[in-house]
């Protein structure tokens, strides 16, 4: 049997007696009492060793976390701080540090309104103090000026308040994230939306906007509003021919010079390229638009300089009026744009819009559309007007003139759909039509046994500034089978001062394959004589203008007679266009010129007639030899 | 009701001697005794022979109530005549543990349900998921039907237990019993006690109701470590640190005990479900606490009676509260006693599984390390 548990026996010899002693009726008592104590004993190792181990995982798990916390703190980029109910610091870590500037060892125990004052906020605290009132607070746009630095930053702060297991508020929490760099691209990105990047200056957006604002607004003050829109002549020009960055420069110039010609509260706004807009608001009377049309024309009447060259521009400018040209921002934008392209038609510097100019425009929409299908719906036609010799009374050429006949109108003059056609670069194709329309006539007049005459097609700049025009040309050549030398390209002066460059490139290799170059209305352009020198000119043709008036005005005989002898001194072939009379041809035959084309000999024809007279005037000639 | 109650030991017999007073007048017997002496059948045939016409209710324990004593090695007989109440009952054979769920659903399908006011069952305590077994009854019952009963003991062996209705004690059995009638009240609590302590782990890999991982690690390691030198007392002295379960935040929680070791596969296996990312808890016992949760036990099931006292009271209670309360076990019986006043005859045993709602209209589950009493009286 075990020894009894060492309290009892103990007890028992204190109290009783030796253990032998005790009688043997007590045994099953002391039985029982002893295996009480080393029950008791047994349940206090089990739980004290119970205790322990859990307080040893617990503690385990504490320091675990504790390890995960903070490096999760530590390497957050978001600020983060933690406070108790005193709105004292306990957590405060490195990226706290970074946004305010503030150290955690200063930070740490330090009440927030303290520290927060030294970063000029006093709104902090008080998000600090909601949180602990229980209340979740997300708070945007704050901006602390950083200690140090001084570098003021935006952010954002996310207060909750922080609760023990009994669901009591021993703190909060804050998480402070830095916005700063967010808050600049989203200020560019808006900037960006608003303003043109090379000006500067609001753009057709918030023009728009403004210009809503201003209507919104105008119905109360009884005040009108005035759109000007504007645009500089030549500006192609300077940009082509200087390049783009003085192209730019000149514009941002501009943009200076505009803003500077408005009242404080009015807007100049750069729609791109060399496109402006102006909004006057709270106009009392329209009398105030010339005034400021005339600031802004004399600010252009001054030349640019930029980088070294002294550059002048002209703006055209159109205008319209709230209410009287429009109530809305759209129909007064349109119709400032319409008065501004009718300035432009009447070369004038500006122009106020009036309603039948939206008629006009109309109707030049719709014939724009209508020429937009005229090649497919082959609706043009050539005609031909002959050339002929003056001493010999031999047909020389063909010049081929372009007709559209429309299916309502009948046919369009040339001097209707021509401009238009250039205007939307419908020109380039309609262009090569009749250059291969023109080509595979003549070769079948020669495959029909005529004697071989040159054919002339009209170019236009925007043909000429093609880059494959040289190859269009070519393609036309080989594809009708018609030999480069009978035929003769007509370009006139003001087509080829443009882009003088690229210009002269494509007449070399046009003239180096056989074509012959013509100038066509020569004496009412440039007349610079040096081109005639620099370029690969065969013949050079007098404006109708001047043969016009050739038996009536001697200046008019004198000009042609000093066209004749520089052609004949250049060895350049001169035509005359125009010739009407009997006598105009008696003068040209008299100034020893070489051709001439006129309702004299025959207008232009279709080609079944001009095929005619071209069999007619061989026969002619079988029979009467020179 | 009428209630005769008698008490066998192998040193002194019957007492009071001999049973069988109401004779062919009882209805039920209910019998708790040690696995050897429902083994050897010859006590159980006594009683046969005693009450002719009475059903008998009985399983093994892990120790037996008479009155406010526990005893081991002993058998209790608690003889009922009904005055206005009507029983019926079955017991079934269970093949295997994952078999709980339909024994439940066929042992329910076997009562006819009509004018059914409670069930009480006694399952085998070792081969079954006490879980299932609730769900399948539950499910196959009218929600008004209150359910309460135990798992059979094997004292602190946790070797085999057996269930008896009306033919001998057997292996692997359920036995059900149906109340019948309006003037039958019912009334049930169950209180546990237990104090959570240390950290909240992770089920991390169970099934059903064996244990393998907590947070990644052996469940059987962790329960080796904390009992120390006690580990050798396995599954036994697993009951002394039973394991708290919730599934979520703010729930709840269910209390689980050991029923069998394997250090094969190091799993455990517990009386009811332990699911996979559920978080659980070392329980640990507060002898104070322990004895109010009885008696809290024995007020809720008393209150649902109304001001009468209760005739019969039966306490079916967790071995692992013996096994910690040791030769205190008694005051908790005496707890109850003192609730339930002189008149109501208490009966029960130390189970290793306690079937009952906690409380009034909460859903019937299966508990662990509880008092859980349900008493009965007729009007």
């Amino acid at each position: 049997m075990e020894p009894l548990h060492s309290l009892l026996l103990r007890q028992l010899k204190r109290h009783v007696g030796q253990p032998s002693a005790i009688p043997s009726e007590w045994q099953a008592l002391v039985h029982a009492v002893d295996k009480a104590y080393r029950q008791f004993d047994e349940d206090r190792t089990m739980m004290e060793r119970s205790l322990d181990l859990s307080s040893q995982e617990l503690l385990h798990a504490n320091s675990e976390m504790r390890v995960i916390f903070e490096r999760l703190i530590n390497s957050s980029v978001d600020g983060i701080l933690a406070f108790d109910r005193d709105c004292r610091f306990t957590v405060w870590n490195p990226g706290m540090e970074r946004i305010t500037g503030i150290g955690k060892d200063e930070a740490n125990g330090k009440n927030a309104s303290d520290i927060f004052l030294s970063l000029q906020d006093t709104d902090e605290a008080q998000f600090l103090r909601e949180a602990l009132r229980g209340k979740t607070v997300v708070a945007k746009n704050r901006s602390y000026v950083a200690r140090g630095t001084g570098h003021q930053g935006f952010f954002e702060g996310y207060y909750s308040p922080l609760f023990n297991e009994a669901g009591m508020i021993i703190g909060g929490l804050a998480v402070i994230r830095d916005v700063t760099e967010q808050k600049q691209w989203e200020e560019r990105l808006k900037h960006s939306v608003n303003y043109d990047p090379l000006s500067d200056l609001p753009n057709r957006n918030l023009f728009t906007d403004r210009l809503t604002q201003a209507l919104a607004r105008a119905p109360w003050s009884k005040r009108r509003v005035g759109i000007l829109f504007l645009d500089l002549n030549r500006f192609k020009v300077i940009n082509d021919t200087l390049g783009h960055e003085v192209g730019d420069l000149l514009l941002k110039n501009v943009a200076a010079r505009l803003v500077t010609c408005i009242r404080n509260g009015d807007t100049v706004a750069h729609f791109g390229g060399d496109k402006f807009a102006i909004l006057l608001e709270d106009l009392a009377q329209a009398d105030d638009i010339p005034k400021v049309l005339q600031k802004i024309l004399a600010f252009f009447s001054e030349s640019f300089l930029i980088e070294g060259h002294e550059l002048f521009t002209t703006p055209s400018i159109g205008v319209s009026v709230y209410p009287n040209d429009g109530k809305d921002v759209e129909s007064l934008l349109k119709n400032s744009n319409t008065a501004l392209l009718r300035a432009k038609e009447q070369s004038s510097q500006y122009q106020f819009y009036l309603p039948t100019m939206n008629v006009k425009a109309s109707q030049r929409l719709a014939l724009e559309s209508s020429l937009r299908h005229a090649l497919e719906r082959q609706e043009f036609l050539l005609h031909y007007q002959p050339k002929v010799a003056i001493k010999s009374g031999q047909f020389v050429g063909m010049e081929a003139l372009v007709r559209w006949r429309h299916p309502e109108k009948g046919i369009v003059p040339p001097a209707e759909f021509i401009p238009l056609a250039e205007e939307t670069a419908l020109i380039i194709p309609i262009g090569e039509w009749v250059l291969r329309t023109a080509c595979a006539q003549t070769k079948t007049w020669q495959a029909e046994g005529m004697v071989p005459i040159l054919i002339a097609v009209n170019l236009s700049a925007r043909q000429l500034q093609n880059q494959n025009l040289v190859e269009i040309v070519q393609r036309a050549l080989i594809d009708t089978g018609l030999a480069p030398r009978y035929l003769e390209l007509e370009l006139t002066e003001s087509v080829l001062m443009q882009n003088l460059e690229a210009n002269s490139v494509s007449l070399d290799k046009l003239h180096a394959m056989g074509v012959e170059i013509a100038i066509d209305d020569f004496g009412t352009g440039y007349s610079s004589l040096a081109y005639l020198k620099r370029f690969p000119i065969n013949s050079l043709k007098i404006d109708r203008s001047f043969v016009r008036d050739l038996t009536l005005d001697s200046d008019d005989q004198a000009i042609v007679k000093a066209i004749i002898t520089l052609a004949r001194s250049l060895k350049r072939k001169v035509v005359a266009e125009g010739v009407e009379t009997e006598e105009q041809l008696e003068i040209l035959r008299s100034l020893d010129c070489d051709e001439m084309q006129g309702y004299l000999f025959s207008k232009p024809l279709p080609a079944e007639d001009a095929g005619k007279l071209l069999k007619e005037n061989m026969e002619r000639q079988k029979r009467t030899p020179l | 009701m009428k209630i005769e109650q008698n008490r066998w030991t192998e040193g002194k017999g019957w007492e009071p001697a001999p049973p069988g007073k109401l004779g062919r007048s009882a209805d039920l017997v209910l019998l708790f005794g040690s696995r050897n002496i429902l083994k050897s059948g010859a006590q159980v045939d006594l009683i046969k022979k005693a009450f002719p016409k009475a059903h008998l209710l009985g399983c093994s324990t892990a120790g037996e109530i008479y009155d406010t004593q526990v005893t081991d090695d002993s058998l209790v007989m608690t003889a009922i005549q009904f005055e206005h109440t009507r029983i019926n009952g079955t017991r079934i054979k269970i093949g295997e543990v994952k078999d709980s769920f339909q024994a439940g659903e066929r042992l329910a399908q076997s009562l006819d349900q009509k004018g059914l006011v409670h069930v009480f069952v006694l399952s085998d305590g070792l081969k079954i998921n006490g879980s299932d077994l609730v769900r399948g009854l539950t499910k196959n019952l009218p929600p008004e039907v209150s359910i309460t009963g135990g798992l059979s003991g094997d004292g602190e062996y946790f070797l085999e237990t057996f269930v008896l209705w009306d033919g001998p004690a057997e292996r692997e059995a359920v036995a059900i019993l149906g109340l019948y009638g309006d003037r039958l009240k019912i009334g049930y609590g169950s209180l546990g006690g237990w104090d959570s302590f240390g950290p909240e782990r992770l089920i991390t890999r169970s099934e059903g109701n064996v244990l393998y991982e907590l947070d990644g690690k052996s469940a059987l390691d962790l329960y080796k470590n904390y009992l120390g030198e006690h580990a050798k007392g396995l599954p036994a002295t697993g009951l002394l640190f039973p394991l708290s379960l919730r599934m979520q935040e703010g729930e709840t929680g269910v209390v689980r005990t050991i029923l069998s070791i394997n250090e094969k596969d190091k799993s455990m296996v517990f009386a009811g479900d332990v699911p996979q990312g559920a978080y659980a808890r070392l329980m640990k016992a507060n002898f104070d606490r322990l004895i109010d949760g009885s008696i809290g036990a024995a007020k809720t099931s008393r209150e649902a009676l109304g001001a009468a006292p209760a005739d019969l009271a039966v306490l079916i209670s967790c071995v692992g509260r013996k096994l910690v309360l040791k030769q205190r076990i008694e005051e908790e019986v005496e707890g109850v006693r003192d609730v339930m006043g002189a008149r109501t005859v208490l009966t029960g045993f130390y189970s290793y599984g306690e079937i009952s709602p906690f409380t009034h209209n909460a859903k019937c589950e299966l508990h662990n390390q509880t008092m859980t009493i349900t008493t009965f009286s007729e009007r």
